[in-house]
Formats: C-alpha cells, structure tokens, sequence
C-alpha cells in the first residue's frame, strides 16, 4: 500500500480508477488467500475478493479512517466469508458419520517430509479448526496483523482474539502430532 | 494464575505480565508447552500459500465498479480496461470446481459489513463457549474445503 494513506483514500473518494488499481494489487492477493482458506474454494474466494473490493469502493465515503485501509478490507472480506460459509452450511453440512470411507494416508516418515509437504500437512490439518480459530491462525501468521487489527477485523475484544489463537495452536499442535490422520 | 492464562499470555507476543512470567519459571509443563506452541506457530507462518502472477481480478473489480456507479461518473476509456487487465498475482491453480448448485453468498446488509465498532464478547464467555467447540473438533469439514487446502500448492 502506498505510504500515505490518507492521499490514497482522497484518491479513492474521487474515484480515481488508478487508485482501485492500485488498492487491489495490493491487496487481492492476500485477501483471496484468505479467502480461499475460509471458504475452501477459489472461485468463491476471487469472487468474494471481488465483492470486498466492490464494497470498500462504494462506501468509501463512509470510511473513517479508524483502521487502516487494509484491516477495513479484511473486515469486509471476514464478514462476506461467514455469511457465505453461513448459507453453505445450510445446504453442505455433511456429518462425520455420512462421509465416504477413505483410506488413511500412510504416515510418511518424519525426515523425509519435505517443507512443503509440511506446509501442505499443515494446512490440511487448519481446516479442521472452528472458523474463528482458522480465521485468526490466518490473519495472525499468514497475513501478519496485529492482535488488534484482528480485533478490528473479526468485531472481537483483543483478550478473546488472543485466546482463540492460543486455543488454535494448542489444537493444530494436537491434531499435528496425533498418530493418525487428524480427523 | 492458571496454566492456560499463563499460555496465552506466552503465546500472544508482547511483554510478559509478571505473573505470567512466574507460572512459567515455575511450571515446567506450561514453559514446554509454550515452546511447543511456538514452534506450530512459525511452521504456520512458512505454510501460506503462495500467490500466483494470473489474473484479472484487477480488471474484473474496475468493470464492477464502473458497472455500480451512479450516473454521473466518468466512463472508463477503453486503454483503461486494457491497462487493468494486466499483469497480476491473484490465486493459484484454481484447485477444484465450484459445486454446480452453489448459490450466490447471501450479503451482509451493509450496515453490518461497514460496523467497525469492537467487539464486547468477554474472554469468561469464550472460554464457556469453547467446551462446546471442542466437542465439534472432531467434525470433518466439507469435502470441498479439505480438498482446497491440499490443492493450493499444486499450481506453484
Ligand atoms: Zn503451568
């Protein structure tokens, strides 16, 4: 983001399409990531993005600066994600018990796991976490906001996004080292 | 202090609260813990996926834009659309196809999504309301979301 905020949000206000550019390279990338990592799919992820940045555009009138640019976008995309996740839940729920019988992974030898299989382990093992831990695991490591911008971001209190954090970690770390598949 | 206030303190970054501090002097369990937990939270930090040169969305927003605005604005010129259908990072591989029958996500009403004010949820009710979650912990996600997180490193 360019580092006057406050010129770039004039911009913005008066339209400047150079600016919406602007704002979207800069963040469209990471809220899609985001995105895609609360709806699990990336098509609805793009269009989500697509409709944060839609929504930021057409009130920015209304943007009074609290947070930052970036914090409001995540905002919007945060609420977009449980409100899609919200009206999919009602169609897709699908019970432990329904699911098709899959074969367990075998486990792979620890050393040989590389980073990215790691990473990949890893984020297999997030989607397992309640939306509000994931959201925060994401926001916090992966898109490097602070505590309060989290705060700012999910409509919480700081002390309760510091202990969905601490209980997501504490539930990646077990579902990590259980023998099995963590499901 | 009990235990998990000492952890999450610890795991929250910032100055340790002396009390905090102590239990961790003291308790060997919650000072391995914490270490535990930090090394899962710099693994999560090198497990973002990347994002990919692609795409459009830069484009795809604009015409968006353009297409809500009320009369009165100025119409993009057509090097305008051109420039914004540039070079760009959006996702990756676009793992998975959406299920046919998904619906458009139904909006927040706009009062909702622009509330910016905080949150006034207490930290005692988060706690009653995490026995409840830790029963669902269990519960498989959708498909569709396990099968995204396995496939977005495919593509980079
Ligand atoms: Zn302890």
């Amino acid at each position: 983001m360019p580092e006057d905020q406050a010129a770039w949000l004039d911009q913005l206000r008066t339209g400047d399409e150079s600016a919406v550019r602007d704002m979207v390279r800069a963040y469209g990338g990471a809220l899609i990531r985001f995105l895609g990592g609360m709806t699990g799919n990336a098509a609805d992820a793009e269009d989500l993005a697509q409709e944060a940045f839609l929504r930021v555009v057409s009130h920015i009138s209304e943007f009074r600066g609290e947070a930052s640019l970036k914090t409001y976008l995540f905002k919007i995309a945060h609420n977009l994600a449980l409100n899609h996740l919200s009206s999919a839940r009602q169609r897709y729920e699908v019970l432990p018990d329904e699911l098709p019988d899959r074969p367990s992974p075998e486990p792979a030898p620890l050393q040989a796991v590389s980073d990215e299989e790691e990473a990949r382990r890893l984020r297999d093992t997030l989607v397992h976490l309640p939306s509000q831990q994931r959201a925060v695991v994401m926001l916090r490591t992966w898109e490097d906001l602070s505590f309060k911008e989290i705060a700012q971001t999910m409509s919480l209190a700081e002390g309760t996004v510091k202990a969905h954090y601490f209980f997501a970690l504490r539930n990646l770390r077990r579902m990590m080292e259980a023998p099995h598949d963590p499901r | 202090m009990t235990h998990d206030e000492a952890l999450r303190h610890g795991v929250a970054g910032g100055p340790l609260p002396q009390e905090a501090q102590a239990h961790l002097n003291a308790c060997p369990d919650c000072a391995a813990e914490l270490e535990a937990l930090r090394a899962i939270e710099r693994r999560l930090s090198r497990s973002a996926p990347r994002v990919q040169e692609v795409d459009l969305l830069p484009g795809r927003v604009l015409a968006r834009v353009r297409r809500s605005r009320p009369r009165g604005w100025a119409m993009p010129s057509a090097a305008a659309l051109a420039l914004a259908v540039g070079l760009w990072a959006a996702w990756l591989s676009r793992p998975g196809e959406r299920p046919a029958s998904t619906p458009p996500a139904e909006l927040a009403s706009a009062s909702a999504v622009l509330d910016i004010s905080g949150g006034t949820d207490t930290t005692a009710d988060l706690l009653g309301a995490y026995e409840t979650e830790a029963a669902s912990l269990g519960t498989a996600p959708p498909e569709a979301l396990k099968g995204f997180l396995s496939a977005t490193e495919d593509g980079g």
